[in-house]
């Protein structure tokens, strides 16, 4: 089962480090970043929705504008509660540190 | 594009109109029909009248004992008629009875259509309402592009204070502060804008509601006249109901149909002519006549949906009860003779018919409801068992979809690539490198809050004080972590406030208030003002919806701050981080948060190539190679404490006026630059800051840095502060005209000297973000 924090290969051969997930009418969506060889992030962020097929996992990316208008804001809202409540503490001090 | 968009909600408004408006022709159509009927009923009974005889008496010697009552009185059994008699009676008999059932048809024909065109008439109002939703989605969405538009230029508005620090030169103040005044003139054009739709989307969804009401009334009012159709063609077949009792009951209905259209007729042509009114000023492109149109309709239209939900509960009020109590039910359709009879008071009225036509509508199958439900199963359902690929399915039209077309066939990627719905499997997963994921996290985390325009450093918390609502700041304090919090926090309540207007509750985020360090909640008023909630007359259930939003969204149970109701908290601004070189993020933190940009065009900050980039520009800047450069060398702290001993002050404020320009920095002697690098710990160490910002001397020396410029801007430039004040209220006309620019141009190109000029611009980056003060 894929999870945040994960990178996962696709059948692409494109790799999306898993930043966010959340669960909407029953489907489960993963806010992604594509990473290059050695995990560096990109600028290239994509949400897909997880589906999970006769044991396989699949993504497919969420190219109804609609839904990924809402999908964005509720992954905002996730991202902007941790912030509030300073999940993201240790990540951003490591980036201050790296800095 | 934008114009487009607004047309076409203004568009398919008129077109609802429209389509009510052209119903009355169609009403007139069916009212000639009606009248029609009634004339042909009324002669055929007087033909009965005047030459009934034949046909009663027909009637008699068929219907009773088959004998015939001659003119003279004589009773003839049928069977001694003869045949020429017993012809013209049976003829009465079928001329009576196809003359009734001719009208029957007729009228069975009439009230079938008026429920036909009444039908399809709701339907057609139904089906235009969801274009309308339609269009003021997609002018929605639009509105919500303006606010990253918005967001973007204020990032510039933001980016050149900050720039401004940076150049030395006038031209370069001057081409920043023209770029500044660009992004402010655009962000005010974009406001406008953006203003004008909101009321639009807001004026189309009040109409829309009442269109809506329109429609749920007509249905309601009309529906079960549409039962008379089915009675009238049961009649028709039974032959036992009387045709004066159908034709009372067709003309009922028409009665009640016109009655439900003639009630609505003037609201739809008020809301017509509002359209008209909004699109010729649209036509005329006149904005400002556009804007009043648009907001008287809200305004009227939001006084208007209230009377008609009024009028809309008393009706619902009046009909509940005589449907209980009897005796409303004997109305006008009762008068005649005919109603005495079951049919009016029974079951037809309040049966469970009524039920039935309601489910049938076709509102629940409008378009709305197709497009999910053949999106849906597609994707799960059973064409992903095999068989389907073999069987009907594939030929069927459901399977021209593109769901149809991927995983289902078993065949590779080729396939899949063509189809836009693609599902890439995944073929290996593992757990990132820790690192590696906290900067995506962390990008994560800043894209999301200042790409959306959140980056202000606008600071936000919510607590209810002594009953009347205060928004003061989230106590939120560390390091680096402030800005992104806040406007995490702000997010937060932009979105409450978000949820609320979805239910109903005109609630805003006001504007942030830098001295107080807070923000607040507006109520938006009819006719379009923003007031603190505070200040407005509140209605309890508002405060109460208010707070339970906030009490959930930012869990005060938990934090305790609901028990500690009284409690106002307030932001300290001196938790604003300190920039150090290990820290140079918190150099943008007051003007919004780790930035962007590309070729000097400050772009979303949402990936970390461009975070990164940006710091190891900071990095590669003067200012932190000269600084890591001094910390490569360390001072002998015996000889920094004789020196501050000496008498240094004077040697201090000199070298402030030497080193106020880079140039200058760069040209120093070799002694001055020794002097810096013993200055330096002072930035660094914190027992060394106290001393330093008592002594002028010491401000003055720290001039050499961004930074520490700062401090140097307390001197008095009231014009400069205006100026800026100005540039910096959004409430300010920012209608700038060439002569204004050229003017404020002037303004900084005549400063009395570059340091001057750059104090200025500097001092507005200080009164924005005080505490930048190191």
């Amino acid at each position: 089962m894929i999870e945040v924090g994960n990178i996962v290969t696709l059948e692409n051969n494109q790799e999306y480090l898993i930043l966010e997930e959340l669960t909407d009418n029953e489907h489960k969506y993963v806010y992604s970043v594509r990473v290059l060889e050695d995990e560096t992030p990109t600028d290239e962020y994509l949400i897909f929705e997880s589906i999970i097929r006769d044991d396989d996992e699949f993504l497919k990316p969420v190219n109804d504008k609609e839904l990924y208008d809402n999908l964005i804001e509720e992954f905002k809202d996730i991202v902007a509660d941790k912030l509030v409540n300073g999940d993201y503490e240790n990540d951003i001090e490591d980036i201050e540190e790296a800095a | 594009m934008e114009q487009s968009y607004v047309n076409e909600v203004i568009g398919n408004t008129s077109e609802f109109c429209d389509i009510f408006n052209n119903y009355e022709d169609k009403l007139k159509e069916l009212g000639e029909k009606c009248d029609s009927i009634s004339k042909e009923v009324e002669n055929y009974n007087s033909s009965v009248a005047t030459n009934g005889n034949a046909s009663e008496q027909s009637y008699d010697a068929l219907d009773d004992d088959r004998k015939y009552h001659d003119e003279n009185g004589e009773v003839i059994p049928y069977g001694l008629l003869s045949e020429t008699q017993k012809r013209g009676l049976a003829k009465d008999a079928m001329f009576v009875a196809d003359r009734e059932i001719e009208l029957k048809d007729m009228m069975a024909e009439a009230s079938y259509e008026m429920h036909q065109s009444a039908h399809k008439f709701l339907k057609d109002l139904q089906d235009k309402l969801v274009d309308i939703r339609r269009s003021n989605s997609r002018l929605s969405a639009l509105n919500l592009q303006y606010v990253a538009d918005m967001a973007r230029n204020q990032n510039v508005i933001d980016d050149c204070l900050y720039q401004a620090t940076k150049v030395t030169t006038a031209d370069e103040k001057r081409e920043i502060a023209n770029r500044r005044i660009q992004a402010l003139k655009d962000n005010r054009k974009t406001e406008l804008t953006f203003r004008i739709n909101t009321a639009l989307i807001d004026a189309t969804n009040l109409i829309q509601s009442t269109f809506n009401q329109v429609i749920i009334s007509m249905e309601d009012n009309i529906k079960n006249e549409f039962e008379n159709v089915d009675t009238i063609s049961a009649g028709l077949m039974e032959d036992k109901i009387d045709i004066l009792s159908d034709l009372s009951k067709l003309m009922a209905s028409f009665t009640k149909l016109k009655n439900e259209y003639q009630t609505e007729k003037e609201l739809i042509n008020s809301i017509n002519e509002k359209c008209k009114a909004m699109k010729k000023a649209t036509e005329d492109k006149d904005i400002k006549k556009f804007a009043n149109c648009v907001m008287k309709t809200t305004k009227e239209f939001s006084n208007l949906i209230e009377d008609v939900q009024k009028y809309n509960d008393e009706q619902k009020v009046a009909n509940d009860g005589p449907e209980n109590n009897g005796p409303e039910n004997d109305g006008p359709e009762n008068d005649g003779p005919e109603n005495d009879g079951p049919e009016n008071n029974g079951p037809e009225n309040n049966g469970p018919e009524n039920n039935g036509p309601e489910n049938d509508e076709p509102e629940n199958d409008g378009p709305e409801n197709n497009g999910p439900e053949n999106n849906g199963p597609e994707n799960d359902g059973p064409e992903n068992d095999g068989p389907e690929n073999n069987g009907p399915e594939n030929n069927g039209p459901e399977n021209d979809g593109p769901e149809n077309d991927g995983l289902e066939n078993d065949e590779p990627e080729d396939v899949v690539r063509q189809n836009q719905d693609v599902e890439y499997k995944v073929n290996r997963r593992r757990q990132a490198d820790a690192a590696k994921r906290n900067l995506a996290m962390a990008a994560l985390g800043v894209g999301l809050v200042a790409a959306n325009g959140l980056g202000f450093g606008v600071i936000a918390g919510p607590v209810l004080s002594g009953g009347i609502l205060a928004v003061a700041g989230l106590g939120i304090a560390s390091g680096g972590m402030t800005v992104w919090k806040r406007a995490a926090a702000t997010r937060k309540l932009k979105s409450i406030a978000r949820k609320m207007r979805k239910e109903g509750l005109n609630i805003h985020l006001g504007e942030f208030d830098y001295e107080k360090g807070t923000v607040e909640f507006m109520l938006r008023t009819e006719d379009g003002q923003d007031i603190p909630l505070r200040d407005a007359d509140q209605d309890p259930r508002l405060i109460d919806a208010l707070q339970d939003r906030l009490n959930k969204s930012f869990r005060n149970n938990q934090r305790g701050l609901k028990e500690n109701a009284s409690s106002k908290f307030e932001i300290d601004m001196k938790d604003m981080p300190k920039v150090t070189i290990n820290n140079l993020e918190a150099a943008y933190a007051p003007i919004g948060g780790i930035r962007s940009f590309k070729d000097d065009v400050l772009g979303e900050a949402f990936s970390w190539d461009t975070h990164s980039s940006l710091i190891a520009k900071i990095k590669d800047s003067k200012f932190v190679k000269n600084l890591r450069d001094r910390e490569e060398h360390p001072v002998d702290e015996a000889e920094l404490e004789d020196i501050i001993d000496e008498p240094i002050v004077v040697e201090g404020e000199e070298l402030a006026e030497e080193e106020v320009t880079p140039e200058v920095e760069e040209e120093v002697t070799p002694e001055v630059e020794e002097e810096i690098i013993d200055e330096e710990p002072v930035v660094e160490t914190p027992e060394q800051e106290a001393p330093i910002v008592e002594t002028p001397e010491q401000e003055a020396q720290v001039v050499e840095t961004p930074e520490v410029q700062n401090a140097a801007f307390e001197s008095d430039q009231e014009d400069e502060e205006d100026l800026f004040a100005e540039l910096e209220d959004p409430s300010a006309n920012m209608d700038l005209d060439d002569e204004e620019l050229a003017a404020l141009l002037e303004d900084l190109g005549n400063a009395d000297n570059l340091e001057q000029g750059a104090d200025e611009i500097a001092r507005a980056v200080e009164e924005e973000a005080p505490s930048r003060r190191l």
